[in-house]
């Protein structure tokens, strides 16, 4: 007989992947769904795999191949763990399945070690992406040895344990003490991008502050950049440079005994913290005066506001990336405004290549994405109202627009103001940022139209890893950054050229939404 | 004789394009009609109850609501109608009264008119010291109710509910039941199925039968009923099957 972890950590991964779905599933379309995001996520992570690898390269021909694979270690654990920090405990307590699964006799901790398997599996693909072009290279550059292939294999299977302990205790601890908050995922969401912001700040002021080092020594060097990334990834540093062969074991040992201790403090508490999540408030009665009256689309673009921050992960997806390309953006400019553009020929095209960056970067801040899929199993009542399906896209585009133009303007004109940016680049900036936030809501809900995720256990199936999210992001990303860098030859060309673009398509989705329909 | 509310007319509907959920099914609601739609589960209750409720694309046959097509005008279908599926999956980021608020700004409904009901409804179904509360917080009954009142906001003139009482105390099951006789004599009409054939029995006025997706028996309840129970015509018609 399995053991019953493991019984729940099947069912746990066949909704996951959404296999199940699709093998058993007579709607051609869930299959061919499941092999586009198949391909896609494979592709993406072709591209970040070659990324890597470059970066592992670059890092080696310096003359720090030792310590390549640590640093891919510090650099894919911290993402790790601002990731899991961003993600909360929500996938461990209060999950819908809760009463299903413990009314069966299974233990506390097979249901934990269940869940945390599940968040360990796609952290550890996502480690595997940076230590197996790391493995690589540190080979080729320092060849082969059996101890160096354990001790990064070691230390990549234990990688994601640690940041994942300590995200899920933060997350815990934020999710219990604001439980009894009526305001409460507002809560978590803006400690959720406080602390991502501060992270974000930190690692971008670390990493300007030690370029100035430079002249400290490369192998210094790379050690300060790891230890201030991710302190623990020194240990395997100092085992592949031969100062402590004990290192990696340690590293092992303590990030196992991490994940061993939470889930024994989580096991123990778990009844606890379900309760105080799921308790309900007290009875409330309302007032009449609650009573308003508003036009539909209106109440439903309220209705959207409402849901958006309502929900921690979908504010966060949409919001906490905004606030990322505010701070990419102004430590861009604060970080090499003195050095890089000072350069009089990249200071005259500078407004623009921030905004180029803004352009790459939006198409992560598009709650539209997923707006239809987090109607989920309630989506026959919206629908069965009367309304007509453009009036509803619409209303669930707004906030994305709503959010995202006015940002990107008001970036854009910092970024103008700043570099000294000339008439039209006050002009071209921010208009590109609004037209590109308009084109980011319409395509967002058109691809949420497309590929729906309605069946979902937790909101960050569908705001995180959704076929649209991805495939938005991804589109942005790749002609932002060939904008990003055509701005530095040709100025304000590829943007207004981008931006030209950008609007035919956002005219063109405008015109699709008379035609699209909604069925349950 | 009454008006035709509801018209379903040789409606068919597959979902794989091989096997038939609904086939050929005809028959006709009319103002004033508490109609009752029967059948094992599986039969094609939903599937067609979703389809009158215009959330269910179909390509065979014609569903008309106050004479106007679901398939040509949705909208003004939906105008005149109110859905409650069999588990209303209601907002749980919102509160009673800004479900309310939010349902009765998409039907249009007046301010004075909404307070009223509101408070009408709410003091019916016993949720007025809830409605401050958010959904997520709300017991399964307690949805039910919400949704309830929501659906009777702007006054349909066809009520289409998945299983209504389920999940209701036996008040606001009592309750509901008052409502429906309320709004058929003011012209409307309900169509909902159950599988409670005692409830089918004592309120409908008419009631169909479904089985394997087609309408095996329709019309009067008294009529269908003959001399025997309703329980025991439903399992003649499906062939003893219990």
């Amino acid at each position: 007989m399995k053991a019953k972890w493991a019984l729940l950590t099947k069912i746990q991964l066949l909704e996951m992947f959404g296999l199940n779905k699709a093998r058993y599933s007579a709607d051609g379309r869930v299959k061919r769904r499941l092999f586009g995001a198949a391909v896609l996520f494979g592709a993406v992570g072709l591209i970040l795999l070659g990324f890597t690898a470059a970066v592992c390269v670059l890092l080696a021909e310096q003359g720090l191949g030792a310590h390549v694979p640590a640093f891919m270690l510090a650099i894919s654990s911290f993402t790790v763990l601002i990731y899991a920090l961003v993600r909360g405990a929500g996938g461990l307590f209060a999950v819908r399945d809760y009463d299903l699964i413990m009314s069966m006799p299974v233990k506390k901790r097979d249901m934990i070690v269940s869940r945390l398997i599940c968040a360990y599996l796609p952290n550890l693909g996502f480690t595997l992406l940076f230590l197996l072009p790391a493995l690589v290279v540190y080979f080729v550059y320092c060849g082969f040895t059996f101890g160096a292939l354990g001790a990064v294999v070691l230390a990549a299977v234990c990688a994601p344990l640690a940041p994942l302990a300590v995200a899920l205790t933060v997350g815990t601890l934020l999710s219990t003490l604001t439980a009894g908050f009526r305001y409460r995922n507002v809560l978590r969401a803006l400690f959720g991008i406080l602390a991502f912001g501060a992270l974000m700040a930190a690692y971008m002021l670390f990493t300007f502050s030690a370029q100035t080092d430079i002249g400290a020594g490369l192998a210094d060097i790379a050690e300060a950049l790891i230890a201030k990334a991710y302190p623990p990834a020194l240990l395997l540093d100092k085992t592949l440079t031969g100062e402590a062969v004990w290192g990696v074991f340690a590293f092992a040992g303590g990030s196992a005994a991490l994940a061993a201790a939470f889930t024994a403090v989580a096991s123990a508490c778990y009844t606890r913290i379900h309760a105080s999540l799921q308790a309900r408030s007290a009875r409330r009665a309302y007032k009449a005066e609650q009573i308003g009256h508003s036009s539909a689309f209106a109440a439903l673009v309220k209705k959207e506001f409402k849901r958006l921050f309502s929900s921690t992960a979908y504010f966060f997806n949409s919001v906490g990336s905004l606030l990322v390309i505010a701070v990419l953006v102004i430590v861009m400019q604060a970080g090499f405004g003195d050095t890089v553009f000072s350069v009089p020929a990249l200071k005259a095209n500078q407004p623009y290549m921030l905004t180029a960056l803004i352009v790459t970067m939006l198409g992560s801040a598009c709650p539209a994405a997923s707006a239809l899929s987090m109607e989920g199993q309630a989506r026959g009542q919206l629908f069965a109202m009367p309304l007509t399906p453009r009036k509803i896209l619409l209303a669930k585009a707004a906030p994305t627009f709503l959010l995202d133009a006015p940002v990107s303007a008001v970036i854009a004109l910092i970024c103008c103001a700043l570099s000294g940016g000339q008439w039209h680049a006050y002009l071209l900036c921010p208009l590109a940022g609004v037209i590109t936030a308009a084109a980011v809501a319409l395509g967002g809900i058109f691809l949420n139209c497309k590929y729906p995720k309605y069946e979902w256990t937790q909101e960050a199936q569908v705001v995180k890893r959704s076929a649209p999210v991805a495939i938005l992001a991804l589109g942005s990303i790749v002609p932002g950054m060939a904008v990003t860098v055509l701005t530095i030859f040709f100025g304000w060309i590829p943007l207004a050229a981008i931006a030209a673009v950008y609007a035919v398509l956002a005219v063109c989705l405008l015109f699709w939404l008379k035609k699209a329909k909604l069925f349950v | 004789m009454n008006t035709p509310v509801l018209e379903i007319s040789h409606y068919t509907k597959s979902y794989d394009g091989k096997r038939n959920a609904v086939s050929d099914l005809s028959l006709t609601v009319r103002e004033g009609d508490i109609y009752g739609f029967i059948g094992q589960n599986g039969a094609g209750k939903t599937t067609t109850l979703r389809a009158c409720a215009g959330i269910l694309d179909f390509r065979e046959g014609d569903i008309r609501i106050g004479g106007v097509s679901v398939r040509q005008d949705p909208v003004r279908c939906k105008q005149m109608t109110a859905y409650i599926p069999d588990n209303p999956d209601l907002y749980d980021f919102l509160t009673g009264i800004q479900y309310l608020n939010f349902v009765a700004d998409v039907y249009g409904v007046e301010k004075a008119v909404r307070k009223e009901r509101i408070a009408r409804y709410a003091a019916m179904f016993r949720i007025e010291g809830d409605l401050g509360s958010l959904v997520g917080a709300y017991s399964h009954g307690m949805k039910q109710k919400l949704a309830v009142t929501a659906a009777l906001l702007h006054a349909p003139k066809l009520l289409l509910l998945d299983e209504p009482f389920v999940g209701l105390d036996p008040e606001a099951a009592f309750r509901l039941k008052e409502v429906f006789r309320e709004l058929c004599a003011d012209g409307a009409a309900i169509f909902f199925s159950t599988h409670v054939l005692d409830v089918a029995e004592k309120l409908c006025g008419r009631i169909a039968i479904i089985k394997d997706g087609r309408l095996v028996a329709d019309g009067n309840t008294d009529e269908v009923r003959g001399d025997e129970s309703l329980d025991q015509v439903f399992l003649e018609v499906l062939g003893g099957e219990s």
